[in-house]
C-alpha cells in the first residue's frame, strides 16, 4: 500500500512539474492588452476604436469616447461582455477581461462612471454563459435611450449617433 | 544529472517489480496503435502546416511572391502584382475599412509581427499572383479570424480585387 502511494506521488510530482512548465511558458508568451486588441478587435473596430458607419448599411459599433457610457447601467455592464464580438471572441476569460478593461480605460475613460470597477475573469465567465445572439442592436438602442433620458449621454453625443 | 539517474532507476525498478511482461506488451501495443491512429482522426491540420523550409526561402523578401513573409495568411490575389504595393491598393480600388488581422514570423530578423490583411475592392478580380496561405487562419465560425470571407464589407463595393498585408505592430511580449 505504501509502495503504491509512493508510486503515485512520483506521478503527482511529474504532473505538477509539467503544469508549472506550461504556466511559465504561458506567462512568457502572454500578449499585452494592446496586442490582444490588435489581433482580435482592431480589424473591425479600427485602430482607435472609432468603429464604422457606411452608407451601404455596414456598421461597427463605436468604442472610442462612447463604450464607457454603458457601464452606468448594470445591464450595460453585462451587455458589453455578452455581445457576439466578446462572448464568441475565442479569447479565454482572463484575456477577454484584460482587453475589455484596456479598451474601457484607454478609449473611453471619460465616459466611465466614477465607481467603475474593472471586469474580472470570473465575471466574464458568468456573463458569457448567456451570450447575445439576436436583438443586439435593439438591446443597445433601449439602453442608449435610457442613458440619454437619465442625462448620462449628452444631447450632442446622442444626436451624433447614426 | 544524479537525480535524473535515480529517478529513472526508481521508475524502471518499479515498472519491473509491479508490471507483468504481458501487461507491458499490451500497453506498448496500445501506444503503438494509438499513436499511429491519432493523426488519422479528422482534426484540423491546417494549423500545423510546416513553416517554409530553408530551401523554400525564395521570394521571402519579394512582395510579389506568395512566399513573401508578410503574406503568411493571405488568401487571394497579391496587390503588388496588380498595380499596387504590399501595403497600398492599386489605383481605382478602395481599401476595405474592415480587415482581418493575423501574425507572421519574419525569418530575416526573427521577430513576429501583427499584420492587417486589407482587401482592395471596387474592381473585378485581379487574376494575377493568386496566393493561399493559412497561418493562424481560423474556421469561419470565428469570422473575425477567417480569411475565406470577403472582407470588402463597408468598402462601398463587394467586388474583390486583391489583398495587401500591412504591419500594424509587434506580436511579442
Amino acid at each position: 500500500m505504501l509502495r503504491m502511494f509512493l508510486g503515485q506521488r512520483w506521478q503527482l510530482y511529474l504532473y505538477l512539474c509539467t503544469w508549472l512548465m506550461v504556466q511559465v511558458a504561458a506567462l512568457a508568451y502572454a500578449l499585452s492588452p494592446e496586442q490582444l486588441y490588435a489581433l482580435n478587435c482592431m480589424g473591425c473596430h479600427n485602430v482607435d476604436g472609432r468603429g464604422l458607419e457606411q452608407s451601404d448599411g455596414t456598421s461597427v459599433p463605436r468604442l472610442k469616447d462612447f463604450v464607457g457610457y454603458f457601464l452606468h447601467l448594470p445591464e450595460g455592464r453585462a451587455f458589453i461582455s455578452q455581445v457576439p464580438g466578446v462572448a464568441f471572441s475565442g479569447l479565454n476569460d482572463e484575456d477577454s477581461a484584460k482587453v475589455l478593461n484596456w479598451i474601457l480605460l484607454t478609449q473611453s475613460a471619460e465616459q466611465l462612471p466614477q465607481d467603475f470597477m474593472p471586469y474580472s475573469a470570473e465575471e466574464i465567465a458568468h456573463y458569457r454563459q448567456t451570450p447575445l445572439v439576436d436583438g443586439v442592436k435593439a438591446a443597445r438602442a433601449v439602453m442608449i435611450d435610457k442613458l440619454f433620458a437619465q442625462g448620462i449621454i449628452p444631447q450632442e453625443v446622442f444626436d451624433s449617433l447614426p | 544529472m544524479n537525480w535524473l539517474d535515480s529517478l529513472t532507476e526508481a521508475f524502471t525498478r518499479r515498472q519491473a517489480s509491479h508490471v507483468s511482461r504481458r501487461s507491458f506488451l499490451s500497453s506498448l501495443g496500445k501506444w503503438a496503435v494509438g499513436a499511429s491512429v491519432l493523426p488519422v482522426l479528422p482534426v484540423a491540420r491546417a494549423q500545423n502546416e510546416a513553416p517554409p523550409s530553408e530551401a523554400d526561402m525564395t521570394g521571402i523578401d519579394d512582395p510579389t511572391s506568395c512566399n513573401y513573409w508578410r503574406y503568411c495568411a493571405l488568401d487571394g490575389y497579391i496587390c503588388a502584382c496588380c498595380g499596387g504595393t504590399a501595403t497600398s491598393c492599386p489605383p481605382g480600388t478602395v481599401t476595405a475599412p474592415l480587415t482581418w488581422v493575423g501574425t507572421c514570423h519574419n525569418p530575416v530578423d526573427g521577430r513576429d509581427y501583427i499584420i492587417s490583411y486589407n482587401d482592395c475592392c471596387g474592381k473585378g478580380e485581379c487574376g494575377i499572383c493568386p496566393c493561399l496561405r493559412t497561418e493562424r487562419d481560423k474556421p469561419v465560425y470565428h469570422p473575425q479570424l477567417n480569411n475565406d470571407i470577403n472582407w470588402c464589407m463597408g468598402a462601398g463595393s463587394l467586388a474583390y480585387h486583391c489583398t495587401i498585408g500591412a504591419i500594424v505592430g509587434l506580436a511579442e511580449s
